[in-house]
This record gives C-alpha cells, sequence and structure tokens, in this order.
C-alpha cells in the first residue's frame, strides 16, 4: 500500500529546546506536511520557535515529562486522520532521511511498529560509556519484558495508526521508552527494527540524559509495574 | 498522676476536641475524623494507665508496652506513607490527562507562509 506523506504525522516532544527546535522542524517540514511539536511546558521560545518553523504546536501548561508529551503528541495525531506517528526527538540526533527508512519498513516488513537502532549496523561514534548503559538498558528490558530489541532507548520510531490508538504511555517520564517496548509485548504488536544514525553533537549530549539517570529511570519503570 | 500526664492528657483532650470541630465542619471526612479520635483516644488511654498498655503488649507477646507502640507507630507511618504515595501518583496522572486535553483542546496550528492563512494539517476540524 502506497502511503502518502501527508498522513504521516511527525510527533517532536520537546522541553527547553528554544536554540534547536527551529532548524529541526524546518528539516522535518521540507519533507512532511504535519510535523506535531509538544512543548513540555518549556521557560524558553521553544513554541515561538517550533511554529515559526513551521510545525503544529501543543503546548503543556506544565511539565509532564517526555513520555506524557510524546503520548499527547500521539494521541493528537490519531485524533486528526495520521496513517503514521512517527517520534522524533527535538535536539537534532535523529536524521530526516531515517523516517522515511522507518515507514518504508513498515511496510516491507508487514509491522506495525518499526523501531530505530544504533546497534543493528556498527556505528562507532556511540561513546562509550553510553554504549555500555544502553547494552545493559537492552539487556534489562528482555529480562523483564521478554522483547528482543537491540536498543532499548531509540527515541526514532514509525508506527502504523492501528498501534499508534493502541499504545498509551502512563509513564511521564523518560522510562517511557521501556514501556513502549512493554506494550509492543502485551499487545503483540509486529515489531519491526531499522538501523538509524544517532548524531552525538555537543548540543544534544548536553541536553540528554545523563548516563546516571538510567538507574532512576529503571526505578520509574519497575515501580510502575509493580504498581500498575 | 505524673507531670507527663498533667501535660500531655488536656492536650490531647484539646486535639480530639479540634478533631470533632473540624468533622462536624465537614472539613474532615467522617470516616478520617473517626479514625484520628480512636487514634488520639487511644494514646490518651496509654499514657493515662500504662499498666493498660503493658497488658495489651503482654497480650500480643510484646515485652513492653513501650515496644508495643514503637511497633504499631512504624506499621502506622509506613502504611500512611504508601497510601499517600498511591494518592501521589493518581493525582500525578490526572494532572497529566488535564494537561494533555489543554494542549489538544489548544492547539496552535501551522503557520502558512503563503497567504497567512492557518492549517492544522487533515482533519483538524475533528479534533476542534
Amino acid at each position: 500500500m502506497k502511503k502518502t506523506r501527508d498522513g504521516v504525522y511527525i510527533v517532536v516532544p520537546a522541553y527547553n529546546e528554544g536554540s534547536a527546535v527551529y532548524d529541526v522542524v524546518r528539516e522535518l517540514r521540507s519533507q512532511y506536511a504535519n510535523v506535531v511539536v509538544v512543548d513540555d511546558g518549556s521557560h524558553d521560545a521553544t513554541s515561538a520557535e517550533a511554529r515559526r518553523g513551521g510545525a503544529i504546536v501543543l503546548r503543556h501548561v506544565l511539565n509532564r515529562g517526555q513520555g506524557a508529551a510524546i503520548q499527547t503528541g500521539i494521541d493528537f495525531s490519531v485524533r486528526s486522520g495520521a496513517d503514521v506517528v512517527v517520534t522524533f526527538d527535538a535536539d537534532g540526533q535523529h536524521r530526516v532521511e531515517d523516517i522515511e527508512r522507518l515507514v518504508t519498513a513498515l511496510d516491507k516488513d508487514n509491522a506495525e511498529i518499526a523501531i530505530g537502532s544504533r546497534f543493528l549496523e556498527l556505528q562507532s561514534n556511540v561513546p562509550a560509556l553510553r554504549r555500555l548503559m544502553l547494552r545493559i538498558a537492552t539487556r534489562f528490558m528482555r529480562i523483564t519484558s521478554g522483547v528482543a530489541l537491540t536498543d532499548a532507548h531509540n527515541g526514532l520510531r514509525a508506527m502504523r495508526r492501528s498501534a499508534a490508538g493502541r499504545i498509551h504511555l502512563t509513564i511521564d517520564g523518560m522510562a517511557h521508552a521501556s514501556e513502549i517496548v512493554d506494550q509492543i509485548y502485551r499487545l503483540h504488536l509486529r515489531v519491526t527494527e531499522v538501523p538509524v544514525v544517532i548524531h552525538y553533537s555537543e548540543y544534544s549530549l548536553r541536553k540528554g540524559q545523563s548516563s546516571l539517570a538510567a538507574f532512576r529511570i529503571a526505578f520509574d519503570y519497575l515501580m510502575k509495574r509493580i504498581f500498575r | 498522676m505524673t507531670t507527663f500526664q498533667i501535660v500531655t492528657l488536656p492536650l490531647i483532650a484539646l486535639i480530639v476536641l479540634a478533631i470533632v470541630i473540624q468533622t462536624a465542619r465537614r472539613r474532615l471526612a467522617p470516616r478520617i475524623g473517626f479514625a484520628w479520635i480512636v487514634l488520639w483516644s487511644a494514646a490518651a488511654v496509654s499514657i493515662a494507665d500504662p499498666e493498660l498498655l503493658v497488658r495489651a503488649a503482654h497480650f500480643l507477646g510484646i515485652g513492653r508496652g513501650a515496644d508495643l507502640v514503637l511497633y504499631l507507630s512504624v506499621i502506622f507511618s509506613f502504611s500512611a506513607f504508601f497510601i499517600t504515595y498511591m494518592r501521589f501518583r493518581r493525582v500525578d496522572e490526572q494532572l497529566t490527562t488535564i494537561v494533555r486535553s489543554i494542549a489538544i483542546r489548544d492547539v496552535i496550528p501551522t503557520l502558512s507562509a503563503a497567504n497567512g492563512e492557518e492549517s492544522g494539517g487533515r482533519g483538524i476540524d475533528r479534533v476542534r
């Protein structure tokens, strides 16, 4: 089935990304009509910059965390009639051309959700500590949820409308990435992985998670699993 | 009467009175007010008659009255902590739901450079 790009909604969760979000949105908008930036209660000009770049802007009046922002974007996209919902980080770490590969993979592999992976193909620019922490996170997810994915916390994903309507993220913080994997397993979604490249710019490393945050993420995730 | 009893018993009486008033004025749910009154009354009784507390402790196989109070207070504060944590999580989820509906209701559509018109992509009318 041929999909038009108008049916692809790109959800970009953004918190205090005022300096990066304009360029990211502009580049996305050169390829895709519907770019949905969810401003997660930023204290800077994220909303204005996203709007200037040509995005549809949803604004959280309070900071609720990346998982909450993504879910808001997914809800909006599904209600707006999206065929495919893509999640894409606001800090410029993803490549726009990788979106096409994910969307194509949905059809090619007859999958409902496609997840980017930095580890499917050898990518040398992943910092050593980050590589180690992600390996551990992946192993952790394999043990707790039983899904064998090579990259537990990749922010680049594409899902069909059918999958987007069923996934519901309840963990507001960063542990939502594990929750998605968990729900893929529980909802028996057909999943495929696509090799993607992550730009570890100085900006994205500074803005992103510290490797130590992994422990808090794991704690959030386990608490949610125990006290559902 | 010991000095301790002279100081604490009227104090507890005042606290119980305050709880009764707050409950009567509907500032406290009757169930919660009742639970507090029971708790403070038990404290008053064990202060007024420590022997009773010791007998209760012995009945449960605990050596000292003070130990019984310690164990009960640990159990009480841990469950209070847990209940508060669960309630906090529920409020947190509700807050996210509210923030999400406001965000979707007040969507800022795409700025269309061509003619200054606003459009929010496909099916935007259905969202409104």
